[in-house]
């Protein structure tokens, strides 16, 4: 074998440049992509976050009434409307939904009387929503009991005052009570901070409105759930439906609320699953535009090395043509060229290598893009040395095809 | 001169196609990467208000202090209390002040067959049309006097007034407001600022702007609460809009238009001072912590331009780089392998100039055509970024006359900075030596 690479050391000695572009050329795409593909990975993660709800099955309606304010009486109406349509499970009014974008936050502590951010033991998303909440987002009780009619507060949303009992998601349970249980301890709410609020059941996973925008665990996984009823001159419901009746269901769910009063505004009706589409766009178009990039990155290094090795084949066709008269078989000659972009590549890629990691560190610290993991980086070199070698295949073959008389041809 | 080494380099494609296509196609595609990138870069990041920027400055004033905030945070909140507001317009400190909101309401068409539909408005002061040069169609903007009445008055945009009067004159006639009719004064030409650099607070900046104006003392005497957000870090907020006015929430936007840094200087003092007023009635218990950014700095402050824009560009342009490493590459191959023309062309008594020209001007003209492809495949991405991802790309995402040279200039330049070496490479090739291998 080291017979084979000292001449194809001695011939790339002499196209030095060419061989050196090929090496940075290889070195940079190898940076490039091993850190666009960790932005790809890690995006994608982001946006699979599930939201704890049964969201191919739940649409949110809002309306706005175009005269007057609305009232308890108007609202049941509209809700026992709405449950009465074949193929819905269930119905809510809410504040607002999981991906929305924007809700109502408050801090939560274990100490009355805690008004200021910084007396704060958590903060949380808030969910105003009466005991068809739970059964409405499909979401799951993993401890304690759901509301009941009586532990409903008619009250505002927004602000407090706050109702005596709450249902809180894991995540706020256990940053509130690390070691305990958080099942029937009392926490306070910063808009109503004397009051204590009994936690009376914990579901394994909500997410807030503006979980999309943030990876902060803190902010994106914590929810309270408090039975507060709001009638106002808007309102907003969430509807669960039979799976795969929401196209279905979405139209008569809207005729019956046009039914109950017609005097209203209705937005669109919003299938959580395109909320969370719109929610994350950003995030998908950056993960898409990146795999764009490094497909077209791929294949552009790739036409660079069949470029630049025909080129090479090209230029010895005497010397092949030599080393064929002199009994060198085709597989041979396919080995040489093979041999000599297998060498680049590997130079290419051990400095690639360092590249990378320096890449990554200044786009961690700049962008906080995450560490690069080592084995991502080797697959990512094993991939360019494989693209490599694919490259030099087809140049390497027509450099077989070269005959002996080639040597005897002035060129 | 030129025209013969451009019929050469003509000559020297078609005898290699295929390198020369390589070349070109990898040209495009960097071109291509970098400027769809960079476009949406330089829209996010433009100057909204160019002539201007320097000149309005956004108010912030701390009314919560250390503790209403999570520690080592010391910036205060981006808008103002009701009283803070209300406070700093009446002392006429700044050239010209604003405070205002957004609410939104619902329209209801007098012609009853068409549907009531809601719409987006921004409660302001009157000062907001002058400060923010909105240009006016029809009309005017209501004034200090017309505000002190309480008049029911609105001022529509050039959209709103097309879907209700057809884009007529339509001041004087009425606009039937949630409960209410309110007169029209005055219609806005299109106006739309990218960012919407006087409201950036709930993450819309790129979006439409709002459908109609309010003045600010009638949509508060009619307790319309904000459509945005209600920071109530600083204290409770009690149940009933009075509760809100006169809470420590903070749900309004302050602007000051203040020409000269001398100007701007003395409101700064002003605003401490007014800060350490509060610390000494016992309302606040902090020191004077207070912000005056004008609209470059406060862009940047609220972080605008996404950080993703220009990680874009910098991995579109890494992408660009290795581009033109691999076109040097082929460039080069391309000019050794010529070394038998160069060199019998030097023998006929072309100058080593000469051949360095006839190399540069061929990697000129490489580069044009990559700009070119370059430019088609950037519409091409633009346009395919628009209908993908509507609501995100859609105003931005679009080319003008500058980027379309920007592009062209980019590839050609870029060629030639790569075709320097390969360029240089060729004229030193010793003719003897060319001829005598034949």
């Amino acid at each position: 074998m080291s017979m084979e690479v000292a001449p194809i050391l001695a011939a790339l000695r002499r196209s030095k440049i060419g061989a050196l572009l090929v090496v940075i050329q290889v070195a940079l795409t190898l940076a490039i992509i091993s850190n666009v593909i960790s932005i790809v990975g890690e995006r994608t993660a982001l946006l699979r976050r599930p939201t704890g709800t049964d969201e191919h099955n739940l649409f949110a309606i809002g309306f706005r009434l175009t005269s007057g304010s609305g009232s308890k009486a108007a609202l049941d109406t509209d809700l026992s409307r709405v449950r009465a349509v074949p193929g819905v499970v269930d119905a809510v009014a809410t504040n607002t939904y999981p991906l929305r974008g924007s809700g109502w936050s408050e801090g939560a502590s274990l100490l009355p009387g805690a008004s200021n951010q910084r007396d704060q033991n958590a903060q949380t998303a808030v969910y105003a929503m009466d005991q068809h909440g739970i059964g409405t987002l499909g979401l799951h009780l993993l401890a304690g009991r759901n509301f009941t009619p009586e532990d409903v507060l008619q009250g505002n949303f927004n602000a407090g005052p706050m109702p005596g009992v709450a249902i809180v998601s894991r995540a706020l349970a256990r940053q509130l009570f690390p070691r305990g249980k958080a099942l029937g301890k009392p926490i306070y709410l910063s808009s109503d901070a004397a009051k204590p609020v009994a936690i009376i059941g914990v579901v394994e996973r909500l997410q807030s409105p503006v979980a999309a925008g943030t990876i902060d665990k803190a902010v994106s996984e914590n929810s309270i759930i408090v039975p507060i009823a709001s009638a106002g001159p808007g309102g907003l419901l969430m509807v669960r439906v039979k799976p795969g009746s929401l196209d279905a269901t979405m139209p008569e769910v809207k005729k019956a609320l046009i039914a109950s009063n017609p005097e209203r505004i209705f937005g669109r009706l919003r299938p959580l699953d395109e909320i969370r589409s719109t929610a994350y766009e950003k995030d998908r178009s950056m993960a898409i535009a990146l795999g764009v990039v490094c497909c077209v990155l791929v294949l552009v290094t790739a036409l660079g090395i069949v470029g630049l090795t025909s080129f090479w084949v090209a230029r010895r066709k005497r010397q092949i043509g030599i080393r064929r008269a002199l009994g060198a078989t085709r597989a041979a000659i396919v080995r040489y060229f093979l041999i000599e972009n297998a060498l680049l590549c590997l130079a290419g890629v051990l400095f690639g290598t360092v590249v990378a990691r320096g890449l990554n560190i200044w786009l961690w610290s700049h962008y906080g893009v995450g560490r690069l993991p080592a084995w991502e980086l080797f697959l990512c070199a094993l991939v360019v040395i494989l693209l490599g070698q694919g490259a030099a295949v087809f140049p390497s073959l027509r450099a077989a095809k070269v005959e002996p008389t080639q040597a005897l041809r002035s060129v | 001169m030129v025209t013969y080494y451009l019929r050469l380099a003509l000559v020297s494609f078609r005898r290699n196609p295929m390198l020369t296509a390589l070349m070109v196609v990898a040209i495009g595609l960097g071109v291509a990467m970098t400027m769809t990138a960079y476009t949406i870069l330089y829209v996010m990041a433009r100057d909204p208000i160019p002539q201007k920027s320097g000149q309005l400055y956004a108010v912030q004033l701390d009314n919560g202090g250390p503790r209403s905030r999570k520690a080592g945070d010391d910036e205060p909140p981006t808008q103002l209390t009701h009283r803070d507001a209300m406070a700093l317009l009446a002392s006429h400190e700044a050239r010209h002040q604003v405070a205002m909101y957004q609410v939104s309401a619902t329209v209801t068409p007098a012609d009853r067959s068409l549907k009531p539909f809601s719409i987006a408005a921004r409660a302001t002061s009157p000062d907001f049309f002058r400060m923010f040069d909105v240009p006016m169609r029809y009309g005017h903007a209501w004034d200090a006097s017309d505000d002190a009445t309480g008049a029911a008055l609105i001022v529509l945009s050039k959209s709103l007034n097309e879907r209700l009067f057809g884009g007529a004159d339509s001041v004087g006639k009425s606009v039937y407001l949630n409960d209410a009719s309110y007169r029209v004064v005055g219609v806005i030409d299109a106006w739309d600022p990218k960012p919407r650099y006087y409201d950036v607070i709930n993450g819309q900046d790129f979006e439409e702007g709002e459908d109609a104006f309010l003045p600010l003392t009638l949509t508060i005497g009619k307790q319309m609460s904000t459509s945005e957000y209600e920071f109530c870090d600083a204290g409770p907020r009690g149940e009933t809009f009075d509760d809100l006015i006169r809470s420590e929430c903070v749900w309004l936007q302050f602007w000051a238009e203040l020409p000269t840094s001398a100007e701007a200087e003395a409101y700064r003092r002003f605003l401490t001072n007014y800060a350490r007023d509060q610390e000494q009635a016992g309302r606040f218990a902090w020191k004077p912590n207070v912000r005056l950014r004008n609209v470059r700095d406060w862009l940047v402050a609220q972080k605008v331009v996404p950080n993703d824009a220009r990680l874009s560009v910098l991995v579109a342009f890494s992408f660009f780089v290795v581009c033109l490493v691999g076109a040097l590459g082929l460039m080069l191959a391309k000019s050794l392998e010529r070394a038998g023309e160069f060199g019998l062309r030097r023998a006929l008594g072309a100058s080593g100039r000469n051949i360095f020209a006839q190399a540069i001007i061929e990697s000129g003209v490489v580069g044009l055509l990559g700009g070119m492809l370059g430019l088609f495949l950037t519409v091409l991405a633009l346009w395919a970024l628009r209908t993908l991802f509507p609501v995100g790309m859609g105003r931005i995402a679009s080319m003008d006359a500058s980027l379309l040279a920007t592009t062209l200039a980019l590839a050609t330049v870029a060629t030639l900075v790569a075709g320097f070496y390969p360029a240089w490479r060729a004229m030193r090739i010793a003719p003897a030596l060319q001829l005598k291998v034949g």
